[in-house]
């Protein structure tokens, strides 16, 4: 109870701090896990892109605390507190108080209540740039399947439908309910597109077994699978495409620069600015899929 | 084999199978003697591709099977330079603009100079939202580049021309991995301009139509050269073989794949007209 009652006062005197604050630059970084490589290289390349007082609170080193997150939060009193992952987010979210808050490598970021002091960097890239990388790597590309579940991806999907417009190639949607539509859904793609585009759909992807389903039926059809992150390769994806970590680091630190600064925001929440590719280039002749060779220059990584 | 040798030595027949693996033994130790820690060192100040691993797998591939070379590229300039500076000679895989600055700095010959097509030479473009309808509305602008801010800055200079140089001063870059990601973030609003190639622009424009109607073209710059190979320090045996094996790189499937990661075709000896290039 008193523990409770302590929580409550921190909170509410975080609250009054929030909102008095003046601009200095000092800025904390609450880092989900540093343990994990990619929020240790975002939180790098964000430190290595700005000046200032920074401090770090690992989330990964202890069992959460929030009492000692919340006091860490006044202690260190910043300006500006930079979120790497969503539990970081969430916790900055709840007791940053009227801090300003950047985030980075949210994976779930739209189902965060953001407020007009609420910046980031999205953990999507934007669907034009990597249908417009689709077709510079592979040029005889004409079109491609989506498969997914309308409650969550359909707003989505049909952006991609209009990107696909512009970069002359045809996105066939494929909405499904359950495991049972799904393949269905992959015998219209293996017979009609030539490529699978996988989204972290909750439905097209709900377990082992989907991803195991939709690999094993389309490698039989030799249709390629063209994943959102490098860790599809074990099952079998032909290419990668997912933000690039330094990147997204240099772009935090330019949107939090601007933040203090008290320069005037346009995009609140921006689209990683580049990309990382890791391409099977054994696949791509096993499938007989025609390669720029010339676009090799822009893969990170070739697996053999 | 033992009674061989001693027939030999007592004046039987030499014993020329153990002669031959000797000699063989010899020459292959000759060889990775002179070869060891050979290796062609790259960096290059104008793409922020991370391929670095999967770069020195490919290119120690080739190099390797043809005389146990090694590649060996580098990820930060200073680390590059201050590492060069430390070795008496060796072979430098680098941008034409890095060579211009380092050989105010380092003794440094241009050897070979790298081709697409049968093209040795390449342009930067400067192009702008539709806003930016001219050099003025530059000033304080964020431009999206694949080069590095010291690269980007110094280019953007040159191509301003010394009237309009000040303006270089003003902007603001945003670095993204390679030039096609820096013009798309233009097209997606993150930034007023992007400096490229003009290979990958017309790529882009090729291909998204969207971004083709939306851009304006503010400046090219001078023609360039491609990357080089250049020599520092006496060239021994192990640089000149080294340099036939890179100038023969794009020769088969596997150099040429690699080289295409570097975004060239292969490489040809450096002439009269490349050298005025460098040198204007």
């Amino acid at each position: 109870m008193k523990k409770a009652m302590g929580l409550l006062l921190i909170v509410f005197s975080l609250s009054l701090y929030g909102g008095t604050q003046s601009s200095h630059g000092k800025i904390l970084i609450l880092n989900s896990d540093k343990s994990v490589e990619k929020y240790a290289l975002v939180e790098k390349a964000f430190r290595a892109d700005i000046d200032g007082e920074i401090s770090t609170l690992d989330l990964g080193l202890k069992f959460i605390d929030y009492g000692k997150v919340a006091e860490e939060i006044l202690v260190e009193d910043p300006d500006l507190i930079f979120c790497i992952g969503s539990k970081a987010y969430l916790l900055a979210h709840k007791f940053g108080g009227k801090r300003n808050i950047v985030f980075a490598l949210a994976l779930n970021w739209r189902r965060f209540e953001l407020t007009d002091r609420t910046y980031g960097i999205s953990h999507e890239l934007n669907r034009l740039s990597e249908l417009t990388m689709y077709r510079y790597l592979f040029p005889g590309l004409s079109s491609v399947g989506v498969v997914y579940g309308p409650k969550f991806s359909e707003e989505a999907v049909e952006r991609m439908v209009e990107d696909g417009k512009a970069v002359g190639v045809k996105v066939v949607r494929l909405p499904i309910t359950g495991h049972e539509e799904l393949v269905t859904a992959l015998t219209i793609v293996a017979g009609r597109t030539d490529a699978l585009v996988l989204i972290p759909d909750p439905v097209a992807l709900a377990d082992k077994k989907s991803a195991i389903t939709i690999f094993e039926k389309l490698d039989k059809a030799r249709i390629p699978v063209f994943a959102y992150d490098r860790l599809f390769f074990k099952y079998g994806a032909l290419l990668s495409i997912s933000p690039d970590i330094p990147t997204v680091g240099r772009q935090a630190a330019r949107l939090a620069k601007n933040v203090l600064s008290g320069k005037k925001i346009d995009m609140k929440i921006e689209y990683p600015a580049g990309s990382r590719i890791s391409l099977d280039v054994n696949k791509t002749t096993e499938y007989g899929v025609e390669l720029n060779s010339m676009a090799l220059s822009s893969v990170n990584e070739i697996i053999r | 084999m033992k009674i061989k040798l001693a027939r030999w030595l007592s004046g039987g027949i030499p014993p020329v199978l153990p002669l031959l693996m000797a000699g063989t033994l010899l020459a292959l130790f000759a060889t990775v003697a002179l070869s060891l820690n050979q290796a062609i060192y790259y960096y290059n100040p104008e793409i922020n591709v991370n391929n670095y691993a999967s770069l020195k797998v490919e290119f120690d591939k080739n190099l390797r099977v043809a005389g146990g070379y090694e590649f060996q590229p580098f990820s930060e300039i200073d680390t590059f330079e201050k590492f060069i500076s430390e070795k008496k000679s060796g072979l430098l895989l680098l941008s034409s603009w890095h060579f211009t600055l380092l050989r105010k700095k380092l003794a440094i010959e241009p050897l070979l100079v790298g081709r697409v097509g049968d093209k040795s030479t390449y342009r930067k473009v400067l192009v702008g939202n539709k806003s930016m309808t001219n050099l003025e509305k530059l000033r304080g602008a964020t431009i999206a580049t694949a080069g590095s801010k010291r690269f980007s800055r110094n280019m953007l200079k040159a191509m301003l021309g010394e009237e309009n140089s000040d303006i270089a001063d003003s902007v603001i870059f945003l670095v993204a991995p390679k030039d096609i990601d820096a013009l798309l973030a233009m097209q997606f609003g993150l930034a007023q301009a992007a400096l490229g190639s003009e290979m990958a622009l017309n790529a882009v424009g090729e291909i998204n139509n969207r971004f083709r109607d939306s851009i304006n073209i503010l400046l090219k710059s001078d023609e360039l050269l491609l990357q080089i190979v250049a020599g520092f320090g006496q060239q021994g045996l192990n640089e000149k073989v080294m340099i036939s094996i890179m100038e023969k790189f794009g020769g088969s499937k596997e150099g040429g794949n690699a080289l295409q990661m570097i975004g060239l075709d292969g490489f040809t000896k450096i002439g009269k007209t490349e050298m005025d290039i460098l040198d204007r």
